[in-house]
């Protein structure tokens, strides 16, 4: 809009408060006054500590030294201006994408960003789902902005050993090294080192963020893909020696039988299986993946059993004692802990484990035969629903012995009474989603991937089973009933309804009852064609957040 | 504590003649103060004003007390106001600090004030934030000026205009007798720039050079008969000479335009005004363009020769004033009126009532002020489709950033990890599980954000210290338990009187929960008297509890935040006692910054001697964790967070906890509560063990090791 954009330099700064973005701006304020310039910086930092929105606004006069009698004269203005931002400079990648949705940006805007994402609350209540989608972010800043820098800054700043906070200088090497600002390099460091806030490791992350951009690593590092060979192996190697073999060559020649995009998930799917029980397990799941991979189609990519598997596997993994014992007691969970938490040979540590299984979670390891008589023991006396409250001291010999008697009942679970209901519900969740892709594809995708919604443990993992039940039985099923009988052919209706729906249940609590309305809302209509039509009509421009 | 400045920056203040100080408009201000030989300082913390409280209290060793001036952390606004009497009939300089809201605490005081009048200069610094950057109330404190015959200083954003006003408005209070409103707006107190400096002036009166006896004038007393005389003098001599102080030193500022157009207008929205026009072509960078500019410092009282003067010789005048009651506009066409001016006056006929006057609201109105207003004839065609171009170029512009995707998450601010706050409204939620949800009094404070997701805790909010008396109908009229929040901030700056006095003295049935984490959080992690120490580093020994007995508060429970269990049974207890009258439960905990930060200094000390540090951090095994985010709901810290899910063969995030984690043990004690999951677990690292520690350890590592082979 203003020709007179040459005169002043305008930056904006977007971050989430409490993550050191004070300091940025101050970096930059006293590097351009360093370098000459006269600058002002307006702060919002708001409940900054609270971990709200927080933003700095920065404006560097140009060409005019600041003694010059009329640099004065120039009015700085303190708030951005919509389309009128010269550089963005955002900590956190949702800032940035809000600060491009507030029209800052123009495509004479650069950009600098660190994309990696700090969730704010809003986006971690659902149960599933609410999280912003990177892809969103990335089409604003293709669509609005003119020169992206944008990487990592936090893995950049883990993998060199530095706190999260270097991020900061780490964009600032950013800004430095795209000369964005006509300050130089040098400049900035005395501003690092005047600033005094940990001169030393701010430092080395600014000569990062310096390298990263003048190795025109503008965008984020791609990860190759592993060949399936190696992960194979590398898989292999966790198991026990005496199960390799055996899970090489499930995982080659028995897999090699399936499309090349569903291999990837069955051999992660057998080795989970192989490893949670043995062999014959995964050698059972891989038959019940035949049954509906058989039913799949080229044409679609084999989606659908990509789908299957995964969640048939999550399924067959259910986490009951044994498999939680059996984790927390693991030599792989005590080094990624002692890797996680940065703890030293020297250090002295200690491990509490929070467990409140409930009594009938426990006793159902045993085998029916043993379990029934005491599951009805324990309901007589009205304590068919307690919770065991246990604070595990697993580090110490008896809360890890405690831990690994319960791992020793692992070669009886398929007798036990946990099994007998799993075994029941997995063959249900199978049976629905071959009987659902014989009436459309999409629907028995949308079946297969509904074995997601099997979430939590005790009475919150019963909620969601219950919910999956319903949402088969209640809802997809009489909307297909509904459809092929007043519909115009496919199940357009079903699939967006149904997709809702498990939106809604998957949304937090009482999503399960919003969802039940929302299809006896639909369902109502559905009393013709007339009615259909009218309801496909509606569903189309409303928008209700969807998995 | 609070925001501490380094000693560098707060040795700034001591700079001399020509030295140029670098630093937010805080210490600016505070330095300008210090030049004008100011007296006494007080106030009471809050944004977006606290950073002059900080100021004050980390300049006090260092430079406040050398110089003799009294520094007061005054228990509320009110507090404040009241130590400016020591100007009525000394000359002695003072100044307070307090948000905009806080003026309506300290109004009883003002009033009485003005009416007296002053012989030392006096300034209020009100934190004007009518774009509710942090208040959550939209109102001006021009009103006040209006109504209390003070002076109201609104200056334009930049450095050395802010230290100027401070000064004339020390200057200006002294002419006229009248105390002065010093509006410092959140975009201005949250500016950094530099400052030449003056030398500082000590004040005459001080501790150092003390006077025998306050001097006294009973006719400055105000009481009938002596306040009849008062109420002339107010609104005759001293806003009169106010007027003549401000032509006479000609405090607004003038900008000259092209053609018979101007604008007059105020504060820091001059600075947006100027570059609302230089976007829309009509000026340069400095303001000068197409229209002139009256950009008023002082916006009450006006002068009106100078408004006639400026009005004279044009033709249309647009007065830009950010808010409602429009004022300014108001007395500029009154004063045309008077002087019989034809200029066509416009204001809140083009421009918003409401709402800040950002550049998104002023490029738009300006931008229609010119093209329907101002360039209406052919000849100036190109200008108008330049102004009409520009001034729609911003919507087209906004509507093109919000049509790419759908709109992002917000982020709303949040309880810092290991809060001590938090863990109450974890408890709260949990018991609205069995027991349905109670009536929530909020108040003024970090617990209002009990009132944002995840927990909604929010059914009144009145004001500070008001949350336990804003229920006082719901009380009697509602089956529902009543539960109040107040901080010991709060309670001390006036809940102690407006809600717990009132409670105790009207029977009030409810749960009053009291906060203590030793601090004035919010604004900040200023002292308060139950942090045991004033601003001036001298010991308090003030205590909430003793001050509840003594009020007749006969259920008063001190409970552990972080323990739920007992916190949880206390509540109960507490909820379903016989007892008449409020019910108190104390939830001490230690503000978690706070004591983050001193953990931090002692435990490099401890390590730098080589003495045992432990410290304990939660964690959650992901491969564990189900994705059911249940321990999310009712906790929402932010060291609780969501990560890529490590199994190949589900779909949705995991939860997992940041090193930002304080090991408050919230997680684990509410996965034990709700019976989550087992994902959750406690880590305790002890650096530099003791040796029995290393002993014990060890012994339990190499069992663990020698019998199943696992090494811990």
């Amino acid at each position: 809009m203003a020709e007179a954009g040459p005169k002043i330099k305008r930056v904006y700064i977007v971050a989430v408060g409490g993550q050191g973005s004070a300091v940025l701006a101050d970096w930059l304020f006293n590097a351009a006054q360093q370098a000459g310039y006269t600058a002002q910086t307006v702060g919002l930092p708001g409940l900054s500590q609270r971990g709200g929105s927080t933003s700095y606004y920065m404006e560097v006069l140009l060409g005019m030294e600041p003694d010059r009698p009329d640099a004065d004269d120039v009015v700085f203005c303190h708030h951005p201006v919509p389309g009128e931002v010269d550089i963005i400079l955002a900590q956190e990648f949702l800032e940035l994408g809000r600060a491009l949705q507030r029209g800052f940006a123009s495509p004479s805007t650069a950009v600098i960003a660190s994309t990696h994402r700090v969730y704010s609350l809003v986006e971690k209540v659902p149960a599933s789902g609410g999280v912003a989608g990177d892809e969103d972010i990335r089409r604003l800043v293709a669509e609005l902005t003119g020169h992206f820098t944008g990487f990592d800054a936090l893995a950049l700043a883990r993998k060199n050993g530095l706190e999260e906070v270097a991020v900061n200088a780490i964009l600032l090497g950013a800004v430095s090294a795209s000369e964005v600002l006509p300050i130089g390099e040098g400049v900035y460091r005395e501003a690092i080192r005047r600033t005094g806030v940990a001169v030393e490791a701010n430092l080395s992350a600014f000569d990062l963020g310096c390298k990263h951009v003048t190795r025109k690593e503008t965008s984020d590092d791609g990860v190759t893909p592993r060949r399936r060979d190696d992960c194979i192996q590398d898989l292999s190697a966790r198991l026990p020696a005496r199960r390799r073999r055996g899970f090489i060559s499930l995982a080659t020649s028995e897999v090699a039988e399936y499309d090349p995009r569903v291999q990837d998930t069955l051999v992660e799917a057998c080795y989970l299986l192989t490893d949670y029980q043995d062999l014959a397990y995964a050698a059972g799941f891989l038959g019940a993946v035949k049954e509906i991979y058989s039913a799949d189609s080229k044409d679609q990519g084999y989606e659908l059993s990509r789908l299957f598997a995964a969640g048939l596997a999550s399924l067959m993994s259910y986490e009951d004692v044994i498999q939680v014992a059996r984790f927390k007691t693991s030599q792989r969970r005590f080094a990624g802990i002692r890797e996680n938490m940065g703890i030293q040979e020297e250090q002295a540590y200690g491990v509490t484990d929070y467990f409140s299984p409930e009594v009938d979670e426990v006793l159902s390891v045993l085998p029916s035969a043993l379990y029934r008589p005491r599951a009805a023991l324990l309901r007589w006396l009205g304590w068919g629903g307690a919770v065991l409250r246990y604070r595990s001291p697993t580090t110490s010999l008896p809360g890890f012995l405690l831990l690994r008697l319960m791992t020793g009942m692992r070669r009886w679970r398929r007798r036990s009474q946990r099994y007998r209901r799993e075994a029941e519900m997995w063959r249900y969740y199978q049976e629905a989603v071959a009987e659902f892709v014989r009436l459309d594809y999409d629907l028995g995708c949308l079946t297969a991937r509904s074995a997601q919604m099997v979430k939590g443990y005790g009475a919150i993992r019963r909620r969601h089973v219950e919910a999956l039940r319903l949402f088969l039985e209640e809802m997809l099923r009489p909307l297909t009933d509904r459809e092929m009988a007043v519909g115009t052919g496919g199940f357009p209706l079903t699939l967006r309804v149904g997709r809702q729906a498990c939106g809604l249940i998957l949304g937090g609590e009482g999503g399960l009852e919003r969802a039940q309305g929302l299809v006896a809302g639909v369902l109502r209509d559905l009393h013709d064609e007339k009615g259909y039509k009218a309801a496909l009509r509606r569903l189309s421009t409303t928008t209700v957040a969807t998995q | 504590m609070g925001r501490n400045y380094s000693d560098d920056a707060i040795a700034q203040l001591n700079f001399g003649r020509g030295q140029v100080l670098r630093g937010d408009a805080f210490l600016i201000l505070t330095k300008a103060m210090l030049q004008s030989g100011v007296g006494y300082l007080g106030g009471y913390p809050g944004a977006p004003v606290s950073g002059l409280y900080d100021v004050m209290e980390d300049a006090y060793h260092p430079v406040l007390e050398s110089l003799g001036v009294v520094v007061n952390a005054s228990a509320n606004e009110a507090s404040a106001a009241a130590m400016l009497a020591a100007s009525v009939n000394n000359p002695i300089r003072g100044a307070i600090n307090m948000k905009v809201v806080g003026t309506n605490v300290a109004a009883d005081g003002l009033a009485h004030l003005s009416a007296s009048g002053v012989k030392g200069g006096v300034m209020v610094v009100v934190g004007e934030d009518y774009g509710m950057d942090s208040t959550a109330v939209a109102e001006r404190s021009l009103p006040y000026a209006f109504k209390s015959g003070l002076v109201c200083i609104d200056p334009v954003g930049d450095p050395a205009t802010l230290a100027l006003m401070v000064e004339e408005g020390f200057n200006i209070s002294e002419y006229s007798h009248a105390p002065v409103l010093y509006m410092l707006r959140t975009r201005t107190g949250n500016l950094t720039g530099s400052l030449t400096c003056k030398d500082n002036r000590a004040p005459v009166i001080s501790p150092r050079h003390p006077v025998e006896a306050m001097a006294s004038d009973i006719n400055f007393f105000p009481l009938p008969p002596y306040a009849f005389e008062q109420e002339r003098l107010k609104f005759t001599e001293r806003l009169d000479r106010a007027r003549e102080y401000i032509l006479k030193e000609r405090l607004n500022r003038l900008v000259p335009g092209r053609k018979p157009v101007g604008i007059i207008t105020h504060g820091l929205i001059y600075n947006t005004t100027c570059r609302a026009l230089h976007l829309l072509g009509e000026a340069e960078l400095s303001g000068n363009g197409t229209c002139a500019i009256l950009a008023l410092n002082v916006i009450h009282p006006l002068a009106p020769d100078e408004i006639a003067g400026f009005l004279r010789d044009k033709e249309q005048v647009l007065v830009v004033e950010e808010g409602s009651p429009n004022l300014l506009e108001e007395q500029v066409r009154a004063i045309a009126q008077q002087e019989g001016l034809s200029t066509r006056i416009y204001g809140k006929d083009i421009l918003p009532h409401y709402g800040e006057y950002t550049p998104q609201v002023l490029v738009p109105g300006l931008g229609r002020f010119l093209a329907e207003k101002v360039y209406s004839v052919p000849e100036e065609e190109e200008a108008l489709g330049r102004v009409k171009k520009r001034s729609v170029a911003m919507a087209g512009h906004l509507k093109k950033a919000t049509s790419v995707a759908a709109p992002l998450p917000i982020r709303s601010p949040q309880f810092c990890a290991g809060c001590p706050e938090r863990p109450v409204f974890s408890m709260l939620k949990l018991v609205e599980r069995d027991r349905g949800r109670p009536y929530y009094a909020a108040d003024s404070g970090c617990y209002a954000m009990g009132s944002l997701p995840p927990f909604y805790c929010d059914d009144s909010y009145t004001g500070m210290g008001m949350g336990l008396a804003a229920a006082a109908v719901a009380s009697r009229v509602s089956q529902q338990p009543v539960v109040a929040f107040m901080g010991d901030g709060t309670f001390w700056h006036s809940g102690m009187a407006t809600s717990v006095a009132n409670a105790v003295y009207n029977r009030q049935d409810a749960v009053l929960v009291i906060f203590e984490n030793g601090y004035t959080a919010m604004t900040g992690q200023q002292e308060n008297p139950s942090s045991g120490v004033n601003l001036r580093g001298e010991e308090i020994s003030s205590d909430i509890v003793k001050t509840l007995h003594s009020m007749g508060v006969k259920h008063v429970e001190v409970v552990d935040p972080y323990d739920v269990k007992s916190t949880l049974r206390a509540y109960k207890k507490a909820v379903e006692s016989s007892e008449e009258g409020p019910r108190v439960l104390v939830a001490r905990g230690e503000c978690a910054l706070e004591r983050g930060r001193q953990q931090r200094a002692e435990d490099h000390k401890r390590l730098s001697k080589g003495k045992p540090v432990a410290w304990e951090r939660l964690g959650v095994d992901v491969a564990l964790c189900r994705e059911d985010r249940s321990c999310v709901r009712p906790n929402g810290c932010p060291a609780l967070t969501l990560d890529t899910n490590p199994s190949p063969v589900r779909e949705d995030p995991v939860t997992t906890i940041t090193a930002a984690c304080t090991g408050c043990r919230l997680c684990g004690e509410m996965s034990h509560a709700l019976a989550l999951c087992p994902s959750f677990y406690g880590v305790k690292v002890t650096t530099n063990p003791r040796p029995w520690t290393r002993l014990w350890h060890g012994l339990n590592h190499a069992l663990i090791h020698g019998l199943f082979r696992v090494e811990v």
